[in-house]
């Protein structure tokens, strides 16, 4: 239990993180972060270490948290669709405004990324985890990360600069 | 000559190893056009980052999306309930293995009647049959030797009178099969009856 006890204080954080940043809900994020640790210990599970453990959290927090926000988006469309919603966003002149679009404009680029992109930039932006974990969390080499994260940085630079954000 | 832009994103991550870092370092000092590109990599960053809606904002610290003080109330309000469902998912002391209540689902134990059912009619029921078959067919074929055809009714009745009434014997031709009507006349008087007719 001990043991169980240190890797949870040391994951915790960077599963939270992660699981946060693509739920965008602190209770989602919780309770994702709950199950993962649960089934560990339930199943008994064992590793060679604890890096090997973390990794495994990561890789199940992760694919929870993308399943959850693939059902929440559904159903957003679903209820947009039932009560005929209009979402586009209201322009408005305030700089102070355009600056918070902005932020909000690269993490909505960020959305329309593909999956693999996406994954690796959210576990290197909010895991904090360098391009060896993220390979070893995803099971792929480090030279792919190293790929993918520059072309997610590419991709959104591009997308952000079509919409006419502060990025150059 | 311009490095590839991958090397100015592996830079921006801290994980260009040392020679390359300072020459690389060297190069961005002197170069704009990389200066503009890590700028726009910081700036993805930095949006990526920033916080995710105006309440966030105060509460929230540097880089990182959640604030620590929330971070660590969610660390051990998920601790507690983790270990409130670890607790309640202990297993209760080993039972004996013989008093331990055993449990079938009503479609396997009906599963289970059928198949003991069917492995005994398979393997009892033809054995019982031919046993008996055997048998009846044994005996008559024993007894019946060396006697005179029933046909040749005369025959048998000379032969009875030759005895001179001392031994009771009537032997009666069986069918020569066994398979006897179930309703109605049993097939063996009839053939008595008109043996016995045609007879004088």
């Amino acid at each position: 239990m001990a043991e169980f006890r240190r890797l949870y204080d040391t994951v915790f954080p960077i599963l939270f993180r992660v699981a946060y940043r693509i739920t965008a809900s602190e209770d989602a994020a919780e309770d994702l972060c709950q199950d993962a640790f649960f089934r560990l210990y339930e199943k008994g599970m064992t590793f060679p270490n604890q890096d090997e453990a973390k990794y495994w959290l990561i890789r199940v927090v992760k694919n929870a948290a993308l399943n959850y926000a693939k059902r929440k988006d559904r159903e957003r469309k679903a209820y947009q669709r039932a009560f005929r919603e209009d979402h586009r966003v209201q322009e408005t002149g305030e700089t102070v405004f355009l600056k918070n679009e902005t932020k909000n404009e690269v993490k909505e680029a960020m959305d329309r990324l593909p999956e693999n992109l996406r994954t690796v930039l959210i576990l290197k932006e909010y895991g904090e985890l360098n391009y060896k974990e993220i390979g070893r969390a995803l099971g792929i080499s480090e030279g792919n990360v190293k790929v993918r994260v520059f072309r997610a940085r590419e991709r959104l630079a591009e997308l952000m600069g079509k919409d006419g954000a502060y990025v150059s | 000559m311009c490095p590839d832009r991958q090397l100015l994103s592996v830079y921006h991550d801290g994980e260009l190893p040392s020679p390359w870092r300072e020459k690389l370092e060297a190069h961005v000092s002197e170069c704009s056009t990389c200066q503009e590109r890590l700028s726009v990599y910081n700036r993805v960053s930095q949006g990526l980052l920033a916080p995710q809606t105006q309440a966030d904002e105060g509460a929230l610290t540097g880089r990182l999306m959640v604030s620590n003080d929330r971070l660590e109330e969610a660390k051990s309000r998920v601790w507690k309930n983790l270990y409130r469902s670890i607790n309640a998912r202990t297993p209760a002391p080993s039972v004996q293995v013989w008093r331990r209540p055993l449990t079938i689902p009503v479609p396997a134990a009906v599963a289970a009647v059928l198949v003991v059912a069917f492995l005994a009619a398979l393997i009892g029921g033809p054995l019982t049959v031919q046993k008996q078959t055997d048998q009846a067919i044994a005996r008559i074929g024993s007894q019946v030797q060396g006697v005179v055809p029933v046909s040749d009714m005369s025959g048998v009745l000379k032969y009875l009178q030759s005895q001179d009434n001392s031994t009771d014997i009537v032997i009666i031709r069986l069918p020569e099969n066994n398979k006897f009507v179930p309703s109605g006349e049993p097939s063996i008087i009839r053939a008595a009856d008109y043996t016995r007719s045609n007879a004088p």
